[in-house]
């Protein structure tokens, strides 16, 4: 939790999620082997507010985001729209109540069809979304000086266009259907370094000003630092810690979120060398025994291989919410930190989501 | 410290509808052994041509002018067998994408010998011998079980790191790196930052790394060229150059990143695109783009010229400069608006 009360588009505490995951868990098969990418997650997203996802590749942060969308489907676990289940996207449409969910992908390249001008491909989500044929063109300008771009846009075809302004034309397209709810994996990484900033402030823009939902998939740490109200940090298929993210970030408790966070190259021309974190992503068929993180961490103990490691609430120093599963770190039933006292739990931060006003939001299982 | 490497005026010409446009345009850089330097800017600024065109990889067609002396020998100017003596040998390159670069059905056993073998002309036993010790400097698990294996059982961070070890089979002296951590997460960038740094150390071998993280910039260059539209805008020692540019386009780079001091401000990006090839504008290519473009600037192309007030501005290292010509800090942009911003 989060974002400062006089933004604009601050969520509500106590307002109900606009996307909401439950003990979500995503399993592919490989060689006939079941592998469990997504183990148990708990994440929400509130309109208004951005929730950054972090992790290294493999550790299932865009399996959460297409499972999410509804793109893939969940072996255990809920995911829920606006109060309502995600359907799997099958072969038939996709129930008109999932509209306002809309996904922008990693590469503009890929995501356009490029045979197409790009008013028309606006056009199609404004139709979809039960707009009229006329009155679409008028409408997919309006979205694309939404985004930054010039009117006469609409008359390219995807190629005239550099990959940020591709990356915009995909943003007006998703917002032809009118959304409440983002899901952005990787949006950015694909992009120049100054598009990359053009793109981050557009999201943020629509975030705050339509007070639309955003959950920011990415593995680029300072560009989520800079815009996510809260961020979570996956390790293996979970989530490891996860809360406000200028806390997170100058005061990480997990030792894995330090370590990321110790390993971002910082341009000060001090030439100082990013500090390394040994070893790579163990692989998901066969993870480790307890905490999932202990053959790679520098204060792993004997009885971390053994004792399975659930998020627990502490208190940071300015009572945003905060939770972390390292029990060295953040021992189950301890007062921690700042010797506030903190209640545990196996479970959702859904519930600490409204750490001003516990009394309004009353923990629902979603 | 004498250049290993020495770029005086390089062009490359590449052919567009419109005629012949440069993609590098007069060029210079030099680099000494046991040295990192950087070259940085957006897409389409002509790092990865500047790269090509030194392995003789430039794209058919293009025309390549200027000489790069490595040792007194002109890459540009070798040839068919000649050039394939150097490439590996004396220089090598790893590029962003591990997987382009390795090949798919063959072992990283034989990917790492073939080479060594061709040009060090040692025996197969001892070429596996040396690729195992190459694949644990760069730390690979079990070398000797992934010298039989194959490219796709690997991850990303870790085909980046044994394409590393390929290009360091035949112990060059120049290793060139294009976007070398660009696709992977911090933690893998991380080790292979130290990984380069450890080996330039140990090996006294030169390393170009071309990247727009100037985050990685400034863990690993001694000095940084920054290029716009194929031209030099600023060059110079990496801490005067992160923490007192004086050219506005390398401002601008430095403003677009996240700050970690700046909170929760909206970043600053360059408005504007970068030009593309058939398009540089006239005078300094930079001008449509600049905050403190002066009519000036539409009518002439700057050239690099070493800045004023230099010597009186020594970087946090303090070897900056060293007497040395290549230390010194080059700037292509004669109104040079930030100079009162700098001293004040």
């Amino acid at each position: 939790m989060t974002a400062d009360p006089q933004q604009p588009g601050t969520p509500t505490p106590g307002s109900p999620p606009v996307l909401a995951l439950s003990g979500a868990a995503v399993e592919y098969r490989r060689h006939g082997q079941r592998i469990r990418a997504l183990d148990g997650v708990d994440l929400t997203v509130a309109r208004g507010e951005i929730v950054g996802l972090v992790g290294e590749s493999g550790c299932g942060k865009s399996t959460l985001a297409r499972a999410a969308a509804g793109l893939v489907p969940l072996a255990a676990g809920t995911a829920a729209f606006e109060g309502q289940p995600v359907t799997v996207l099958g072969r038939g449409r996709r129930p008109g109540r999932l509209r306002g969910l809309q996904m922008v992908f990693q590469d503009p390249y890929e995501s356009l069809n490029p045979r197409r001008k790009v008013g028309d491909l606006i056009a199609d989500g404004i139709r979809l979304a039960g707009g009229r044929r006329s009155s679409a063109r008028a409408r997919s300008t309006e979205l694309l000086e939404r985004v930054g771009l010039p009117a006469t846009a609409a008359e390219g075809f995807p190629h005239e266009f550099s990959g940020g302004q591709r990356q915009r034309i995909a943003i007006a397209r998703t917002l032809a259907a009118g959304p409440s709810c983002l899901i952005a994996d990787e949006p950015i990484s694909a992009l120049d370094a100054s598009a990359q900033a053009q793109i981050a402030n557009l999201l943020t823009a629509l975030v705050r000003e339509e007070n639309i939902g955003l959950l920011l998939v990415s593995h680029d740490l300072s560009v989520v630092r800079q815009v996510a109200d809260r961020v979570a940090v996956m390790y293996l298929g979970r989530i490891v810690e996860s809360g406000d993210t200028a806390t997170v970030w100058s005061n990480p408790v997990h030792p894995y979120t330090e370590a990321l966070v110790a390993a971002i190259p910082r341009a000060d021309g001090s030439g100082t060398l990013p500090a390394d974190l040994p070893g790579d992503v163990p692989d998901p068929a066969s993870p480790p025994s307890g905490c999932r993180f202990h053959p790679r961490c520098p204060v792993a103990r004997d009885d971390c291989p053994v004792t399975a490691q659930q998020l627990v609430a502490v208190a940071d120093r300015d009572g945003a919410g905060r939770e972390v599963a390292c029990h060295v770190r953040a021992p189950l039933g301890v007062p921690a930190l700042c010797g506030s006292s903190t209640q545990t739990s196996s479970m959702s931060w859904t519930v600490r989501c409204c750490p001003r006003a516990p009394s309004r939001s009353p923990p629902t299982a979603v | 410290m004498t250049a290993l490497l020495e770029v005086e005026n390089l062009t490359v010409s590449l052919p567009t509808p419109g005629g012949y446009r440069n993609a590098v345009d007069g060029l210079s850089l030099s680099v000494a052994p046991g040295e990192v330097i950087g070259i940085a800017g957006e897409s389409g600024s002509g790092k990865t041509m500047t790269a090509l065109s030194l392995f003789g990889m430039a794209p058919p067609g293009a025309r390549v002018t200027g000489t790069a002396r490595l040792d007194g020998t002109d890459l540009l100017a070798l040839r068919g067998r000649a050039l394939r003596d150097i490439r590996g040998r004396q220089v090598a390159m790893v590029s962003q994408d591990p997987s382009a670069a390795l090949h798919p059905i063959l072992t990283i056993g034989t990917q790492l010998t073939e080479h060594m073998r061709h040009h060090l002309g040692i025996s197969k036993a001892d070429a596996l011998t040396r690729a195992a010790g190459l694949l644990e400097t760069v730390r690979i698990p079990d070398p000797e079980r992934a010298l039989r294996s194959y490219p796709g059982q690997f991850s990303g961070g870790m085909r980046q790191r044994i394409a590393i070890a390929v290009a360091l089979a035949a112990e060059p002296r120049l290793l060139v790196a294009d976007e070398p951590t660009t696709a992977l997460d911090v933690t893998v960038q991380a080790g292979i930052l130290r990984l380069l740094d450890r080996l330039c150390a140990e090996r006294d071998m030169a390393v170009i790394v071309i990247t727009h993280d100037l985050g990685v910039m400034s863990a690993l260059a001694r000095r940084v060229y920054v290029m716009y539209a194929g031209r030099l805008a600023e060059a110079g020692p990496t801490g005067t150059l992160l923490t007192r540019p004086r050219h506005p386009y390398t401002r601008g780079l430095l403003d677009a990143l996240p700050h970690p001091e700046a909170g929760r401000a909206p970043l600053v990006p360059i408005g504007g695109t970068p030009p593309s090839l058939g398009a540089v504008p006239d005078g300094c290519p930079f001008h449509p783009r600049c905050a403190h473009a002066v009519p000036a600037c539409a009518a002439a192309r700057p050239d690099p010229v070493p800045t004023s007030g230099e010597a009186a501005s020594p970087g946090p290292d303090g070897d900056v400069g060293a007497g040395n010509e290549s230390g010194r800090h080059l700037l292509a942009c004669p109104p040079d608006p930030l100079r009162e911003v700098v001293a004040s």
